[in-house]
């Protein structure tokens, strides 16, 4: 891998120990991908802010090196463990929230844009198209790829990082044209395929099969809720980071996608027929998607807790609008900037059986929540939950 | 002490580690396979349960798990029970940022591999790709 002059100064600490250290990190993970060089990206989306993921070990890794670093590019980054503003609802532990405010005080002093969400591209810093970005959380490098005409790879926390504060990235796998082809084509066999939960358990399906970019043929354009639900999914279930939509391919492996193997899938992540709380928002909810939920229970009462995780910007424009009045009225509950599956919140809701439209929720739930999961759309989960 | 070979390898991450082998078949997991506070592998079902792996040079084919398990090779690193060199059959993004941060020299795709046993004294360059079995 060629480095500049100027980068082999910086890998030798002449620039100071943060910069060693993001080299580092790039300079590895380009030879491990086979990288020539690295190259400039215009933005960067970093994971790894709750304290539920990264824990102590991750915790004193930031504090070390925000010292003496600053990200250099646009810099968003995911949903933590507990809202900021309001850490203390739900009666959350105080010594974890001590340790998710030390995380978020050295995000914060390395210069990041406090978005706290994994939805950056609804509403935050958003560059131009075909631009080279390097953003981890596998919803949004997915999304990245396939929606906005974005180029990143599958990064990690770490690799994110490295690449915010160096404003650089290893030019290796999707940011090359070449490796941006699909390497296997699904054949949707379905009439009618639409909505959130059959994009979900389409992406969901996909993400198994290959670790290449993946060609999906025969079904219409996803709206952005569809996109959003398809590229969380795939992100869970595999290390894809790409997929493209009726594209003429030919001479790649041809796999079918039908009745049988929706079916299947949907038995995979649903393991029960009823929840005794709701979880929407995982993606983050925009702003339209909130509008949605407060026309389906406008004027009715819920009779279990529900909760709605979406970015503190999405929710301040539905308090304007009056949707989240409506949804608050009806006794949904808002968590704004947490994450709906790496929380405490979860388990002090003191359920075992939890309702979600979201793939991606019903697989984390399950594994790091222990909860069983019944996954259906989110019209069919407030029907039955209301009076 | 006696050179019994040379091998070439894809260096990783650079520095320069050397101690005894210690080899096994199975994936680790960070997060919950190995304890940074004593150096030890603490996942029961894993071949290497119980051992100590600070200052040994540990060969396995590659990690699992979460990905905070790069956060782990640093604590270890701190603890001062680090591994002192790692060698991959192919490496993953866990590993390589891992060792990136705590300094750890790295090489995987070994030729002859096979032919390291444990225990055998081995040095790797991470920075060159190679190892060699002394």
């Amino acid at each position: 891998l060629y480095l500049t002059n100027d980068e082999e100064r910086a890998l030798n600490g002449e620039h100071g120990e943060a910069l060693e250290i993001a080299y580092r990190i790039l300079l590895s993970i380009g030879r491990l991908t086979d990288a020539s060089h690295l190259i400039k990206i215009s933005s960067a989306h970093v994971s790894g802010v709750s304290y539920s993921t990264i824990g102590d070990y991750g915790k004193e890794f930031l504090e070390n090196l925000s010292i003496n670093a600053k990200v250099s590019v646009p810099t968003t980054v995911n949903p933590a463990g507990v809202d900021p503003r309001n850490p203390y609802d739900f009666n959350i532990n105080g010594d974890y929230i001590q340790e998710q405010m030390k995380i978020i005080e050295a995000y914060k002093k390395l210069g990041i844009i406090d978005s706290f969400t994994c939805t950056p591209y609804e509403g935050f810093y958003l560059p131009s198209k075909g631009s080279h970005v390097s953003w981890a959380e596998s919803s949004a490098s997915v999304y990245a790829n396939s929606i906005l005409n974005l180029r990143t790879n599958r990064e990690s926390a770490l690799s994110a990082l490295a690449s915010a504060i160096t404003s650089k990235t290893p030019y290796s796998e999707l940011h090359l044209d070449e490796l941006r082809k699909p390497v296997l084509s699904i054949q949707i066999k379905m009439d009618e395929f639409s909505g959130s939960m059959k994009f979900g358990l389409l992406g969901y399906f996909a993400g198994r099969i290959t670790r290449g970019p993946i060609a999906l043929q025969n079904i219409k354009n996803p709206n952005p809720s569809e996109a959003k639900a398809l590229c969380a999914a795939m992100g869970t279930s595999g290390a894809s980071g790409m997929f493209m939509i009726n594209e003429n391919v030919d001479k790649v492996e041809r796999v079918d996608f039908t009745d049988n193997e929706l079916k299947k899938v949907y038995d995979d992540l649903n393991d029960n027929e009823k929840g005794d709380a709701i979880v929407l928002g995982c993606p983050h909810l925009n702003v339209n998607e909130i509008h949605e939920i407060s026309e389906l229970i406008r004027d009715r009462k819920l009779n279990k807790k529900c909760l709605i995780f979406c970015s503190r910007m999405a929710y301040e424009e539905a308090k304007q609008k009056g949707y989240a009045d409506n949804i608050e009225k009806a006794g949904g509950k808002f968590v704004c900037n947490a994450c709906a599956v790496f929380t405490p919140i979860i388990s002090h809701l003191g359920v075992d059986r939890v309702a979600t439209n979201s793939c991606k929720a019903a697989h984390y739930l399950k594994r790091v929540q222990k909860v069983s999961i019944n996954l259906k759309d989110a019209k069919e989960i407030l029907d039955e939950s209301c009076r | 002490m006696i050179m019994r070979g040379v091998f070439r390898a894809r260096g990783l991450v650079d520095g320069l580690g050397w101690g005894e082998a210690l080899i096994t078949n199975s994936p680790i997991s960070f997060l919950e396979g190995v304890d940074p506070e004593q150096g030890k592998i603490m996942d029961k079902s894993h071949e290497l349960f119980g051992l100590r792996i600070d200052e040994k040079v540990l060969v396995f084919p590659h990690s699992v798990g979460s990905s905070v398990g790069a956060y782990v090779l640093y604590k270890l690193k701190k603890n001062g029970k680090a591994p002192s060199a790692i060698i991959n059959l192919r490496s993953d993004n866990i590993t390589v940022s891992g060792c990136a941060i705590a300094k750890i020299p790295l090489v995987d795709m070994v030729e002859g591999l096979s032919l390291i046993g444990n225990r055998d004294f081995i040095m790797v360059n991470g920075s060159s790709g190679s190892v060699i079995v002394y």
